[in-house]
């Protein structure tokens, strides 16, 4: 059962997107944690 | 004698023939590494017979190894040579590729699927009792 | 085996680069190290991580030279699934999470998974335990060890010891300055700096190639990796994810960052690193899988990778991989030396040598052993054998057995000691013994089911009724106040 080039697309795309993502999420977590003063 | 020498001297045309191997020869994945042992570049062919009466070129040039993979079931027979028109034949590899059988596979699926799951109940059970 | 071209970079600008970051890492770990004094701000920073860093540290510590590299080769031997399974590793940050936050408050004042499984489970368990452990931390270390070196030859012309001595020295060193806070912050970074590099690399690969033509010529010549019913790549599945889970479970790479998180971050820190993780060998894969698109041979499969970026960009893609690789191993070794050194000191120097040695003494003893575990490693990788790099794989079946002795142990009283030895000793055995008679892919499913069979039977044989407040212990610093011994130390079975 061949991936047909559709699925492949996005499943690729998705795992890009996620990994755009991540960079942001974890800084605006670092931001906020900074703000409360809870860093370490 | 002169003519002799000359031949002589341009050795490599009557050199021995490439050295040609497998690294297995079951690959029951699908996958497995041809390697040659040459100075120069070469060619390689693969054939479904081992008489490579429709041969396929797979590769040419000066790397010495390559990873066939993703190939399916069936006998592959495999040679090599120099990229000269004289060069002699490598010997010839036989690989079987014969995937594990499908009723196989899920069967280890289905024991990873129980583990996995008899896992995560003992974890959710248990954090939830103790909450 | 040399039969990769000769290296993409020039070994002028490979040492520049790592010379560059090398000296990030170093002032880091002296910044951060200044306020690391006491044993408990330097092998647990402080036990107050807040949710970034503590999400980050989970993330980029989990990606190791072996997501980046690895990810690739199993793409190229086992197509989409093989990418996909790798993927499922992130399963093992999310089932950790409720053990994160269920460890640090049963054991407040906690140092190590050693410390659970001895009280848990009492002498024998402890042992049998920490010979797993120690054999996978060393395991670890040796293939990040030798991947470095190999990596940076590959790159950059840089010889392999080279190579190898500056990522293990860089590493004992911040790792020594700064301790777990070095660790902790310097992953921060790595983990932005692994991010950026595969989301560059796999955009322009997508510009260049497309995904169309990379599907059609994978299909073309290598039809199988598209296949999503290729048995091999089924089998892998499950044992990837169980592989993956023993890991996290029992390393005291994942249980120190239990302990050092701030309460109530800990759930929310390893959910979240599993979501950010789990696309990371998809991207970091899929690349693989443009090497029929892009007529490249590839000789072997470990090296498609940097192969594939390198033809992609040039010296641009080998740059990106050259700083993410760096990243990714940094932030792996660095880990390993911290949380196992503390185990080494709480479990073999307090527990078995010196049970009444201060918390200060604890410190003392982790930087040397942290230097200790930097030589031996270094020692264990200067052969260069190949078959050491490849031992990582073979602890799969050892992790996976104890997967059932930890979190039953956690979570169910009736738990007994016998269930969770045999459980470790014939899971490995049986996890072995497949992982030769069928495939390195069966070998951790193998070790995780039959280690769960021995601690379910056991413990409705005879099951056990332990009180799990007997898990909190003094910790060193209340005990020298108190001016006796811990009593937990010294106890048998």
């Amino acid at each position: 059962m061949i991936i047909s080039i559709t699925a492949f697309s996005w499943l690729i795309g998705i795992a890009l997107v996620l990994t755009v993502a991540a960079p942001l999420i974890l800084l605006g977590l670092l931001l906020r944690d900074r703000k409360k003063g809870e860093l370490w | 004698m002169l003519i002799a020498a000359v031949i002589a001297a341009s050795g490599t045309a009557l050199a021995e023939p490439v050295r040609l191997e497998a690294d297995t020869e079951v690959a029951s994945a699908g996958y497995f590494q041809l390697r040659w042992f040459a100075d120069t570049a070469i060619e390689l062919q693969e054939s479904p017979t081992p008489d490579f009466s429709s041969p396929r070129l797979v590769y040419s040039g000066r790397d010495k190894a390559r990873v066939m993979s993703g190939k399916s079931d069936g006998e592959w027979y495999y040679r090599a040579r120099p990229t000269r028109a004289d060069a002699a034949w490598s010997n010839t590899v036989k690989v079987t590729v014969l995937h594990h059988p499908i009723e196989r596979a899920f069967g280890f699926f289905a024991l990873g699927a129980v583990v996995f799951l008899g896992t995560a109940l003992v974890i959710t059970k248990g954090a939830r009792e103790r909450a | 085996m040399n039969i990769v071209q000769s290296a993409i970079l020039d070994p002028t600008v490979g040492w520049l680069i790592l010379a560059a970051f090398s000296a990030l890492w170093i002032a880091l770990g002296w910044y951060w190290g200044r306020s690391a004094q006491q044993l408990d701000d330097y092998v647990l920073a402080g036990r107050r991580v807040g949710l970034a860093l503590g999400t980050a540290t989970a993330m980029a510590t989990w990606v190791t030279s072996n997501t980046t590299m690895a990810a690739p080769q199993l793409a190229l031997q086992m197509g989409v699934w093989g990418m996909l399974g790798y993927s499922l590793g992130s399963v093992g940050l999310f089932m950790f999470a409720p053990l994160a936050r269920r460890i640090r408050r049963l054991m407040p004042s906690g140092y190590t998974s050693g410390d659970f499984i001895r009280l848990r489970y009492g002498t024998v368990a402890w042992r049998v335990f920490l010979l797993i452990s120690l054999f996978y931390s060393l395991g670890w270390l040796v293939s990040m060890g030798m991947a470095g070196g190999i990596l940076i030859h590959a790159l950059t012309g840089i010889p392999y010891h080279y190579g190898m001595t500056v990522i293990l020295t860089i590493c004992v060193g911040y790792t020594l300055l700064g301790g777990l806070r070095a660790v902790i912050g310097t992953d921060f970074v790595q983990a932005l700096l692994i991010l950026s590099g595969l989301v560059v690399i796999a955009v322009l690969a997508i510009r260049e190639v497309g995904l169309d033509t990379i599907h059609a010529a994978a299909l073309a010549e290598r039809p199988e990796l598209l296949n999503l019913l290729m048995p091999a790549s089924i089998m892998f599945l499950f044992n990837n994810l169980l592989f993956g889970v023993g890991e996290i479970f029992h390393s005291n790479v994942w249980w120190s960052r239990a302990f050092a998180f701030r309460a109530g971050v800990g759930f929310r820190a390893y959910m979240l690193a599993g979501v950010l993780w789990a696309p990371i060998p998809i991207v970091a894969g899929f690349i693989a899988l443009a090497a029929p698109a892009l007529g490249l041979n590839v000789p072997a499969a470990d090296m498609v990778g940097p192969m594939i970026a390198a033809k992609i960009l040039g010296t641009t893609g080998a740059v990106l991989v050259l700083i993410m690789v760096f990243a990714a191993l940094s932030s792996s070794i660095d880990s390993l030396l911290a949380a196992t050194s503390i185990l080494v000191v709480e479990d073999i120097y307090r527990r078995h040598m010196r049970p009444d040695a201060s918390a200060a003494e604890m410190r003392k003893a982790t930087a040397r052993i942290i230097v200790g575990l930097g030589i031996l490693t270094w020692i264990l990788c200067a052969p260069r054998l190949t078959t050491l790099a490849e031992l990582l794989y073979f602890t799969g079946a050892f992790v996976a057995s104890t997967i059932w002795p930890i979190a039953a142990g956690l979570f169910w009283r009736r738990a007994n000691t016998a269930g969770a030895v045999l459980g470790m000793i014939v899971g490995s055995s049986a996890g072995l013994y497949s992982y030769f008679a069928v495939g390195f892919y069966v070998a951790a499913l193998v070790g995780a089911a039959v280690s769960m069979l021995c601690v379910i039977a056991a413990s409705f044989l005879r099951p056990a009724q332990f009180d799990f407040t007997n898990l909190k212990e003094k910790h060193p610093s209340e005990q020298q106040l108190s001016g006796r011994p811990s009593v937990e130390s010294g106890v048998s079975a």
